[in-house]
């Protein structure tokens, strides 16, 4: 079958035609996309990609979460929860209102002037006995007892005004919800260790074996029992705590 | 690296083992001129090409080895230009052998091709559409008659017969040799 003569009717292609087709494809070429990138990879390429993103976003996420600390709300407490990587407390903004009967006053030194006589413990830990507190002062906290047995292992009540800030802190998970007389207390378990003298610059761990916080809200003020070591139990502490008898002049607004 | 992974991997580096310079060197007339069989239009050949090789660029990662060959996947995209061309401008005919040919060789020759174009393209255009497609596919698109009959769901040896009986009676029509 002689096909010649269609072949020879059959116009060229254009040469500026074929030329400039050629060029919009090239450049379409150049703005090649992302999508178009991932439609190159495999299955399981794609998943890798997918997977790697995914864990640099968590990481990004953990980082904030570690890093950040925030205000833990416990009965009329604020707890600030904080990083177990640092020990630098910077809670993001400032600490939501506290509902308290009024703010207490202060000196002239910034010094919180305390109009009441806050109640001591009735029921103390067997082998423990009230010490001198020492000549300590500060402007936010007041220790009000200061008990110690033949091992020197000690226990501290500690008053701060509850509107003021002194928040206690904690890692998550180093702290709980518990109940003094019936309203929520904040029980922390340890603390960070002490500053250690050959090198101050190191990191300081926290550490559980290092006793308890034990914080409650009380007429305008955030009482705290503190231990040192693991020479008390938790049960005994709330004990303690519910023993303190109210103030004998309480704050008033 | 398990069978899965694998056929992902052929599926793709299918694109980057397709040589497109060379494709587009080979693939270009054949496109072009099976849209000018198929329209009768050369202007509008260029423009159905045009379309089809930027719609092949932009899917070919979707372009599968295993399906079959990339001038068949070219021109199962061409075909499907031709069809929505048509449904759009719904004239199958109209234009059919009245344009200019040719334009880039502004000789003597150049203007007896057109005019032979213009006489082919008349007698296309009394065809009944699937021989038309016929037509374009083996003249313009230069499958094999194999490749034809898959594409119109024809036997090869139907293919042949009516091609054979096509290009016997448009010779006669046109006087060649």
């Amino acid at each position: 079958m002689n096909e010649e003569f269609i072949i020879k009717v059959l116009p060229p292609v254009p040469p500026r035609f074929a030329k400039a087709l050629y060029d919009r494809l090239a450049a379409d070429h150049s703005r090649a996309s992302l999508k178009m990138f991932l439609r190159h990879l495999t299955i399981r390429e794609r998943w890798q990609a997918t997977a790697i993103v995914l864990t640099i976003l968590l990481t990004a996420a953990c980082t904030q979460i570690i890093l950040r600390s925030r205000y833990v709300r416990i009965g009329d407490l604020f707890l600030v929860e904080i990083s177990r990587l640092t020990e630098l407390v910077n809670p993001g903004g400032a600490a939501p209102a506290i509902p308290t009967p009024g703010q207490l006053p202060i000196n002239e030194y910034g010094w919180t002037v305390w109009e009441f006589s806050p109640g001591s413990p009735k029921w103390i830990p067997d082998g423990f006995s009230s010490i001198d507190i020492p000549s300590e002062m500060t402007a936010y906290e007041q220790t009000i007892g200061l008990w110690s047995n033949m091992s020197n292992e000690r226990i501290r009540l500690y008053i701060v005004p509850q509107a003021e800030g002194m928040h206690p802190f904690a890692p998550p998970g180093e702290y709980e919800e518990v109940s003094v007389s019936g309203n929520p207390a904040i029980l922390i378990h340890g603390r960070y260790t002490p500053t250690s003298s050959e090198s101050p610059q190191s990191e300081r761990p926290w550490s559980e074996d290092l006793g308890f916080q034990l914080s409650w809200p009380s007429h305008g003020s955030m009482y705290t029992l503190e231990t040192f070591g693991t020479y008390l139990a938790q049960a005994e502490l709330i004990r303690m705590a519910e023993s303190v008898a109210p103030p004998e002049r309480p704050f008033s607004q | 690296m398990n069978a899965a992974d694998t056929a992902e991997r052929a599926r793709a580096s299918s694109v980057s083992e397709v040589d497109w310079v060379s494709a587009y060197s080979e693939l270009l007339p054949r496109v072009y001129h099976y849209f000018c069989l198929r329209t009768g239009d050369p202007s509008e050949a260029e423009d159905l090409t045009a379309t089809v090789f930027e719609r092949a660029w932009r899917g070919r990662s979707r372009f599968r080895h295993d399906l079959g060959t990339f001038s068949a996947w070219l021109f199962g995209i061409a075909r499907h230009v031709v069809v929505e061309h048509y449904r759009q401008s719904k004239t199958n005919t109209s234009n059919f052998g009245n344009q200019d040919v040719g334009h880039s060789r502004p000789t003597e020759d150049a203007a007896e091709q057109r005019e032979a174009f213009a006489r082919l393209a008349s007698r296309l255009a009394v065809l009944p559409k699937r021989q038309r497609e016929l037509f374009a596919l083996k003249y313009g698109a230069r499958l094999s008659n194999r490749a034809i009959a898959s594409a119109l769901n024809m036997t090869e040896t139907n293919v042949s017969t009516v091609l054979h009986r096509l290009v016997t009676r448009i010779r006669e029509e046109m006087g060649a040799k």
